[in-house]
């Protein structure tokens, strides 16, 4: 009997775990889109989105690729990133990836976009050199400059993405 | 003729690419790293002439000083990245390519007061006496 109790005692406990494990993979997710669909969104997303506002932003003389990341292969504390090259006019702009995002698909999405424009920021201001010490005070400015771009709306809407996924997979 | 040449060309190039190597690390300002390691190993000189105990000045002392202080920056000229415990400077035409590198790439921070100060580098090149010769370099 001691012993059948000793062998179930961890069971409550595993159910706890299990049950408070789940909960939290579904409030991250906050809904139902599967991880690789979300990725698969994602991908569509930021390819859908650059071209947008690469002709908003009158970047259209660059040629610029842009790839999600997985967030090792990123800067610690970054969310994405630009190299540019500008004599040949090309930039590669990666993303941190879906796997780096415990928001819901809209939340992911909007900030990916965030990324994208913060980073075309940057190519508008490629052919002006930076101190080091004025790195922080350029990217708050960028920051804002991303924000008022925006606040204007327009483009591939996040929103929309995340309806026609949740309706695909109700 | 021709044959020859080809076959002689495609040996060298063999030879070379087999020669060369990945170095994945740090990257690290050399001047700075430089510095630091001689004061280190100078301290370190004097403190084991006074002491007679058996100490350790060893170069992991001087590395771990020297990545502290000594992350590369925009202006940074001359390079160095510390891979698999060693660290290794970049020939003249490394350290343009990686001050290009630096000054043509920035980052989207959690947070735009905090930006990381540390960067990562992808070396390809061929080593030798402690110097990079670079072929390409990839700044993460």
């Amino acid at each position: 009997m001691t012993c059948r109790r000793r062998l179930l005692r961890p069971l409550p406990v595993s159910l706890f775990l299990l049950t408070a494990f789940s909960l939290s993979a579904y409030a991250q997710a906050g809904d139902p889109v599967p991880h690789e669909d979300r990725e698969a969104l994602a991908n569509q997303y930021v390819h859908e989105v650059l071209p947008y506002w690469q002709h908003r932003m009158a970047l259209d003389n660059w040629d610029v690729h842009i790839l999600l990341s997985r967030p090792d292969d990123l800067r610690p504390g970054t969310l994405g990133n630009v190299h540019w090259n500008r004599e040949k006019k090309s930039a590669t702009i990666r993303v941190m990836d879906a796997s780096g995002y415990h928001t819901d698909l809209p939340a992911m999405l909007k900030d990916m976009r965030v990324t994208v424009v913060h980073e075309l920021v940057h190519l508008e201001l490629a052919s002006l050199p930076v101190a080091d010490a004025d790195r922080s005070n350029q990217e708050v400015a960028i920051d804002q400059l991303t924000d008022a771009l925006l606040a204007d709306g327009g483009g591939p809407s996040p929103d929309r993405y995340a309806a026609d996924a949740r309706a695909v997979n109700p | 003729m021709k044959i020859t040449l080809f076959a002689m060309a495609l040996m060298t190039a063999l030879s070379t690419a087999s020669f060369a190597a990945e170095f994945n690390g740090k990257l690290m300002d050399a001047t700075c790293a430089n510095q630091n390691s001689a004061s280190a190993s100078s301290s370190s000189r004097s403190s084991s002439s006074s002491t007679a105990a058996s100490t350790t000045p060893s170069s992991s002392t001087a590395s771990s000083t020297s990545s502290k202080a000594c992350d590369a920056t925009s202006s940074t000229t001359e390079f160095a990245v510390e891979a698999n415990g060693k660290t290794y400077k970049l020939d003249s035409a490394g350290n343009t390519k990686a001050a290009e590198a630096m000054k043509s790439r920035a980052d989207r921070s959690t947070s735009s007061a905090s930006t990381p100060k540390t960067y990562t580098a992808k070396v390809s090149g061929t080593e030798s006496n402690g110097t990079i010769s670079v072929q390409s370099i990839d700044i993460q």
